[in-house]
């Protein structure tokens, strides 16, 4: 699928294109509400390479979801640097960044958060129509993605129609409408049931599987299991990490090698 | 209920915004309606205070001593129970050439009067300017306060008065607040000269005019007195009359009728008020959505939540109602103080505190039966999905609006902004309603102005004659015969058409038990049709025994095309066929025309004084008077048409644009605010739409551009609606409300440039006022979509 030709572009001051698709230096978040500030991550140093299915784990108030947000650029960094596909998204203003997240980035939310009140086809193709002019290639590409994901029959209902799994499916159509660089998802599996919360994980494996660079956050290992990487994060920092592509566990035994790997890690 | 109480406080305080902006929008609408109802009931309450304070006279007959007895209808008067008073006949003079002031003839007639050495309590003078005496002294003139605000005469000044041998100067030794002179639109103007003194103005040969005022126990009893007197004399009386009702109208007539705008105005917008406070709340309710289901799930019945809605519309209106009406309350004192300047007398503030505190009171009830009756929907609240989802549940298990796909044509911002309508459309209608009326008092400020504004070169549309000149036979020494000045002037090249006339009373009777009522009309000879005189309905009279009557004449005394009436004209009874109804603003709509020859069957000697000439076209107006009055000297008095009402048109424009312009801006204003209001609550609403929208890529320019995309389509819906009504209705309307001072057709002018400026300013007025609340959309963090 190309990418439009609107976009986000590389500014003057951005480093030689490095070979990790996300790099970030002693990333830092702080949060200044309330009386004493909250260290929500603490110089991380995290590299993601192209076409990886990165896998964010840790308990509650870790950070991960966090490090999703400020390398979205959803959130502002306090400090450190964020390089992403050569740039520096800690340098970018609030313009540029939407032109990221409208192509760079695409975002799936544990709450789902499709726009209620727009049919699942709508919710996908409105990304879509912000970048391309061609808006026939736009649905097109909805129906083919909404297709692949195996919800195409439900393009024309309403979010509250139908089930949460579906849901989270056409998000994640909605999230690659614009063939992002990197696909962000944050505990995608959260609020649905074990049936639909599979079939998503499935989507993701599918898309993965032609490229597609994915970086998850998520509590449960048996999601965490798809991932070609898992990188262990408390008190907003990075606390091991763990290679499942490289691991000579059989595909079965991984659940149990991840909580282990997670044992050892104080999880 | 303590716990209530608490909860309501505590709601107001963590939405101040929105707490301020609804108590805004509560404020203006009382604000609005007081000032409506303020001064349509209270703009002549200082008039009736200072008439009372001075014994001012119900009725005042004017006539010739040399036809009636003034001593004998003094008695009758006296002798009539009801009737508390009567003053001395009073020696009065009607000035047609007009005083000076600084070189410049005053526009309005004056009629000097004769003050006695001792005068009585009745129609007493008060002096606001000057030294104290009873009268003032030779060589000395009172002027009533409305003619001196007017020109900005002061004590000290000194007038021309044109007399038998010249101009007389009389130095003006006091402004006084004349209980029938002291009208801003009062013409004639009474003025108060010594006694003895009228001689110095003219031939004492000439001094036939008498003034009788008459004061009663109850101003209701003058129709019933004047019909008795009218009866007694077989309805045989050749005078005028001055009623209370001509005198009133003379304070405040035309700012009666803007105050009946306003009102009507400011019921529309308290209708919009009530709407709007209806989506307002129902918004709260839906953004608490998540409170209510805490407190329901902690015990709190859902009486008991409505209940704390319901006390927080009410404190809030307890807060802002009372603001908006003190505000309003200040706007019509200070507005009815301003317009009725001229009566120097205080604004009653009793009778304006006691419309506050009932107007408060109801407007707090209406809130509080508004708000209980919004806050029953917090029945529905499911603690569970109101806990969890921080809404409703299945709310938006409905599409709404034009599928995406229909507009592939449109950007997103404007997708986003259309379909967002498409969920709103009651507020969006409400909106569209507030542009409604904001475009609505625009256009009418803007028109109404540009309408009377062009009143002195389209006076036949107000029922006057088209004159470009008018020329008065004026020598003293010496003069023009009628004959000769009509020889001269229908003979010159640059006239195109003159007609002459004068002013003659007529008494038509009212029934066939000889009660009569008084009409001031007009006998013309000459070019009727060439002057502009215009009929509603059917002609201008063409010969004796026939008339055209004023349209509120002919309402009022039941007369119509082919109506034959017998009319005592100068004391003789001339029988009259209506072959015309014509409409004017002059008199209010009142009164007759009727051709020479009718006149001369009550008095054969009879002559018209004024000539009106209409002149050819390209004819410079201000050389002709030049040259006419070089060729003719003191023999014609020559004037622009427009001269006689170009002070009072000033006047009336005046307070037509502190009027319309104040409604303008009231409207505007509250656009403004209602467009704040939407946006702050559709953002409020719509967080996780917008934070969906943010994540998705939209840029805050985009972001903020969707929000006033779908201000600016309710306000070009709103403009383009308002201007339909407008061109549809507006006539009509205008016509009803001028049809009560005579204009039933009334010649709206369309100023095609002033509406042209203003649609464009109002929408851009509507767009920035929405631009500035949409910067909170880039304040959402998109961490609001997180489900912890």
């Amino acid at each position: 699928m190309p990418i439009a030709s609107s976009g986000y572009t590389a500014r003057a001051d951005i480093q030689p294109r490095s070979v990790h698709l996300v790099h970030t230096r002693q990333l830092s978040k702080v949060y200044e509400s309330g009386a004493a500030p909250v260290h929500a991550l603490r110089e991380v140093n995290l590299e993601v390479e192209e076409g990886e299915l990165l896998v964010l784990m840790g308990s509650s108030g870790s950070g991960k979801s966090t490090l999703l947000y400020v390398l979205s650029g959803l959130e502002q960094a306090s400090g450190g640097e964020i390089h992403f596909d050569g740039q520096r998204i800690d340098l970018m203003d609030e313009t540029e960044l939407s032109m990221l997240r409208r192509q760079g980035i695409g975002f799936v939310f544990q709450a789902i958060n499709l726009i209620p009140h727009l049919t699942l086809f709508e919710n996908v193709v409105l990304p879509g129509y912000l970048v391309s002019i061609n808006r026939d290639e736009v649905d097109h590409r909805a129906t083919e993605l909404l297709g692949r994901l195996g919800i195409g029959a439900l393009r024309d209902r309403l979010p509250a129609q139908v089930s949460g799994g579906e849901q989270q499916r056409a998000a994640i159509a909605r999230a690659m409408i614009n063939a992002p660089r990197a696909l962000l998802a944050d505990e995608p599996t959260g609020a649905l049931n074990s049936a639909s919360g599979s079939a998503v994980l499935e989507g993701f494996r599918e898309i993965n599987a032609r490229g597609q660079t994915i970086l998850m956050a998520t509590h449960d290992v048996k999601s965490a299991c798809i991932g070609d990487r898992i990188v262990f994060m408390r008190d907003g920092q990075i606390r091991g990490e763990y290679r499942l592509k490289d691991s000579t566990v059989a595909v079965e035994d991984r659940e149990a090698a991840v909580l282990a790997w997670l044992a050892a890690q104080g999880w | 209920m303590r716990s209530i109480l608490l909860i309501a406080f505590a709601n107001l305080r963590r939405r101040k915004g929105q707490s301020i902006l609804v108590g805004a929008i509560l404020a203006l609408s009382a604000l609005m309606l007081y000032t409506g109802i303020g001064i349509f009931r209270e703009i002549d309450a200082p008039v009736h205070r200072m008439r009372e304070a001075q014994r001012a006279s119900q009725l005042t007959l004017f006539f010739d001593p040399r036809i009636h007895d003034q001593d004998s209808l003094r008695t009758w008067w006296l002798a009539q129970p009801g009737v508390a008073a009567v003053s001395e006949p009073l020696a009065t003079i009607e000035l047609r050439e007009g005083a000076f002031f600084k070189g410049r003839q005053l526009s309005r007639f004056l009629m000097a009067t004769e003050r006695p050495v001792t005068p009585s309590d009745q129609d007493s003078i008060r002096i606001v300017d000057g030294h104290a005496a009873t009268s003032p002294g030779p060589g000395e003139v009172w002027l009533p306060t409305g003619l001196t605000d007017e020109l900005g005469i002061h004590a000290g000044d000194t007038l021309q008065f044109p007399g038998a041998d010249g101009l007389v100067p009389l130095v003006v030794s006091a402004v006084v607040v004349d209980p029938m002179a002291s009208g801003l639109f009062a013409n004639p103007v009474r003025v108060w000269v010594g006694a003895g003194e009228l001689p110095t103005l003219i031939a004492s040969t000439a001094l036939t005019g008498v003034m009788l005022p008459v004061r009663l126990e109850r101003g209701t009893d003058a129709d019933a007195l004047w019909d008795r007197y009218i009866r007694s004399r077989g309805g045989a009386y050749s005078g005028g009359l001055m009623s209370e009702r001509d005198v009133i109208s003379a304070y405040t007539g035309p700012y009666a009728l803007l105050g009946g705008v306003i009102m009507a105005f400011s019921g529309l917008g308290f209708i919009v008020a009530l709407l709007a406070m209806q989506g307002t709340i129902t918004s709260a309710l839906m953004a608490d959505y998540k409170i209510i289901g805490i407190l329901r799930a902690q015990g709190f019945r859902p009486a008991d939540v409505a209940r704390i809605y319901t006390l927080q519309y009410l404190l809030l209106a307890l807060m802002a109602i009372p603001v908006g009406v003190g505000a309003g309350m200040l706007l019509v004192y200070q507005a009815v103080a301003q317009l009725t300047k001229s009566v120097a007398t205080p604004v009653p503030i009793a009778p304006l505190a006691a419309q506050a505190a009932v107007m408060t009171v109801a407007l707090v009830g209406l809130v509080y039966l508004f708000a209980a009756r919004v806050t029953r929907t917090v029945s529905r609240v499911r603690p569970a999905d109101a806990i969890r989802f921080g809404a409703s549940a299945g709310t938006a298990a409905v599409s709404s609006g034009i599928p995406v796909q229909n507009l592939r044509w449109a950007s997103v911002p404007v997708i986003v902004a259309i379909r967002n309508l498409g969920l709103q459309k009651r507020r969006a209608a409400v909106l569209a309603l507030a542009v409604v009326f904001a475009t609505l008092a625009a256009a009418l400020a803007v028109n109404l102005d540009y309408t009377f504004g062009r009143m002195s070169t389209h006076l036949a549309d107000f029922g006057f004659d088209a004159a470009d000149v008018r020329v008065t036979r004026a020598g003293r020494r010496f003069g023009m015969r009628h004959d000769d000045l009509m020889q001269v002037l229908s003979t010159r090249d640059a006239v195109k058409a003159v007609a002459t006339w004068g002013t003659m009373d007529g008494m038509f009777p009212l029934d066939t038990s000889g009660a009569t009522r008084l009409v001031y009309g007009m006998v013309v000879d000459g070019e009727m049709e060439a002057l502009g005189f215009r009929n509603l309905r059917g002609r201008n009279a063409t010969g004796p025994g026939e008339m055209s009557i004023g349209i509120r004449t002919a309402e009022e005394l039941g007369l119509d095309l082919g109506s034959t009436v017998t009319v005592q004209l100068l004391g003789a009874p001339v029988v009259l066929s209506v072959v015309g109804v014509y409409q004017s603003i002059n008199n209010t709509g009142h009164g007759f025309r009727l051709r020479l020859e009718s006149a001369h069957q009550a008095n054969p000697l009879w002559e018209p004084t004024e000539y009106s000439v209409a002149l050819a076209s390209g004819t410079n107006v201000e050389r002709f008077i030049s040259d006419l009055e070089a060729e003719y000297g003191e023999a014609v008095d020559a004037k622009p048409g427009d001269f006689f009402i170009r002070d009072q048109l000033a006047q009336i424009m005046l307070g037509l644009r502190m009027t319309n312009g104040f409604l303008a801006f009231v409207f505007l204003i509250a656009a403004a605010v209602f467009i704040v209001n939407t946006t702050l609550l559709t953002i409020a609403e719509n967080r996780q739409v917008f934070g969906i929208l943010k994540t998705t890529g939209m840029t805050p320019a985009q972001l903020r551009s969707s929000i006033v995309t779908g201000v600016g389509f309710q306000a070009v819906g709103g403009v383009l609606l308002a201007l339909a009504l407008w061109f549809f209705t507006a006539r009509a309307v205008l016509s009803g409300l001028f049809g009560t001072v005579g204009l039933v057709s009334f010649p709206l002018e369309n100023w095609a440039i002033g509406m042209a400026v203003m649609v464009p300013l109002i929408v851009a007025f509507c767009l920035a006022s929405a631009w500035w609340p949409s910067r909170q959309v880039l304040a959402i963090n998109p961490r609001t979509l997180i489900v912890e």
